[in-house]
């Protein structure tokens, strides 16, 4: 018996068709789990372990070597932010959210909601700092464009091996999502790579930046004092000259006669952007004010 | 090309010679040089066989040096697929593996609760004592809880990382460090 019902009729909303089904609905109903059937033979058993188990062969070895800059957030920073962030009798900020209609015409009954006062989006609530939300640096993103790659794809290829050198982690390589004219940019061009950073080499990437190439740039004044995405995010870039001062390409200079330029965006749990730049300030990253 | 094609046949041989599920790596000798198979991955890069050596040569002087040093950045870019070897382990190791990694976890979880208890008493500590304050002294505590404007809540830059050993063992500790003279 069919067990669901399809009822082809028009809509009030501004969707096309979307009565349509995306799989099979009429029984028996095939093919809802993928299976691996690598998984299933027996003759690879070792396939079936979890990653984390040391007889599977994409095992790696998590913990090898001590994180200081982790001990360092757990043993200090985190006690200071709770105390630094603590607001006496905060309630929760409730976000701008999408209103409903009133219903006083028939036709508000399908109608989609209104869109948030002021602002296109919806935005999330702001709960107070207490001591199991305490801002944390997620991950650390590094975005490698290069603009002229376009011409020349040998460069996207370069730019990936800069980030792969400076970090240690392998890159992920970026295309051009569409066709820009005015720029002379065709789509699923190789324009460069991005490489995301957590745990250990996040650490690592984080001090070298402080501790090694930061210092050395003539004249830096800082992150910008306005910087942060209003979600916990905050970017800012290198310059091709100052990325020569990481220590892995300042050794050989002579293996790079071009560097490239490169944005770095922290991601973290902080909820506002004032709470974001609380933090990355507590890694040695200066700020200025504009 | 022709002695890539050799290359693959002798690999399938091989492999249909020697593959089981419980042998995780083989090789096999072609011209001299052995090219070794761990989990069915090449891990001794072709280059390095004597054969493969004179074509790469060959195909070295017809690209261009651009070309060729993308080709070698990009070996450098995929020297993840040389895999290491696995480990193999008796059934005696893979318990006293598991039983360290248990124990390891464990610790690990118990330090993360004991953290989690010490900042939720340092958060209930801090609202008790501003209840205090507020019930002794309003007007001192209207001065602990406002607060002046934005961009108060800064680490100053003086704030450094622990490192194992202090970067300049002359100077241990600037004795007359104050932020009024760092200002100056």
């Amino acid at each position: 018996m069919q067990k669901f019902l399809v009822i082809h009729t028009r809509g009030f909303s501004n969707t096309t068709y979307a009565q349509k089904a995306a799989c099979s609905i009429v029984k028996p109903v095939h093919h809802l789990v993928k299976i691996d059937k690598n998984r299933l033979s027996p003759r690879f058993p070792e396939l079936n372990y979890s990653k984390n188990d040391i007889r599977s062969p994409s095992f790696k070895p998590t913990e090898t070597c001590q994180d200081r800059v982790r001990e360092h957030y757990l043993n200090t920073i985190q006690p200071d932010l709770l105390l630094m962030n603590y607001q006496h009798k905060a309630d929760i900020k409730e976000g701008l959210k999408k209103r409903g209609w009133d219903g006083t015409s028939p036709y508000h009954i399908n109608r989609a909601p209104r869109k948030p006062k002021g602002s296109v989006a919806q935005f999330p609530d702001i709960h107070p700092i207490k001591w199991n939300n305490i801002p944390e640096i997620k991950n650390i993103v590094l975005n490698c464009y290069v603009k002229e790659a376009k011409e020349n794809q040998l460069l996207a290829i370069s730019a990936a091996l800069q980030l792969q050198q400076i970090t240690g982690c392998k890159p992920k390589m970026i295309y051009s999502k569409s066709d820009v004219p005015s720029w002379k940019v065709r789509k699923g061009h190789h324009m460069g790579a991005k490489v995301e950073l957590s745990g250990y080499p996040m650490s690592q990437f984080l001090t070298t930046l402080a501790e090694i190439v930061l210092p050395r740039i003539r004249e830096y004044k800082g992150i910008s004092d306005k910087s942060g995405n209003r979600f916990g995010g905050l970017s800012f870039g290198l310059r091709p000259e100052d990325v020569r001062f990481f220590p892995e390409i300042d050794s050989n200079q002579d293996l790079w006669p071009r560097t490239f330029g490169m944005h770095i965006n922290i991601n973290t749990t902080a909820q506002t952007d004032e709470q974001t730049r609380a933090l990355v300030s507590a890694f040695q990253l200066p700020f200025h004010k504009a | 090309m022709n002695n890539r094609q050799t290359i693959r046949s002798l690999i399938q041989q091989s492999r249909s010679w020697t593959s089981s599920p419980s042998s995780y790596s083989y090789s096999y000798i072609h011209n001299g040089a052995t090219i070794q198979f761990i989990r069915n991955k090449r891990t001794t890069s072709a280059a390095s066989s004597s054969s493969l050596k004179k074509m790469g040569r060959n195909s070295a002087e017809s690209l261009s040096p651009p070309l060729q040093r993308a080709v070698t950045q990009l070996s450098v870019l995929s020297a993840r697929k040389k895999m290491p070897r696995l480990l193999k382990l008796s059934n005696e190791d893979l318990i006293k593996h598991q039983t360290i990694e248990k124990a390891w976890m464990l610790y690990k979880k118990d330090k993360a609760i004991e953290r989690s208890m010490r900042l939720q008493r340092q958060y209930e500590s801090i609202q008790d004592a501003l209840d205090t304050l507020e019930s002794i002294n309003p007007h001192l505590y209207k001065l602990a809880t406002s607060t002046n404007g934005e961009g108060n809540g800064r680490f100053p830059l003086e704030f450094r990382l622990p490192t194992d050993a202090p970067p300049n063992s002359e100077k241990l500790w600037p004795q007359q460090f104050s932020s009024t003279n760092l200002q100056k």
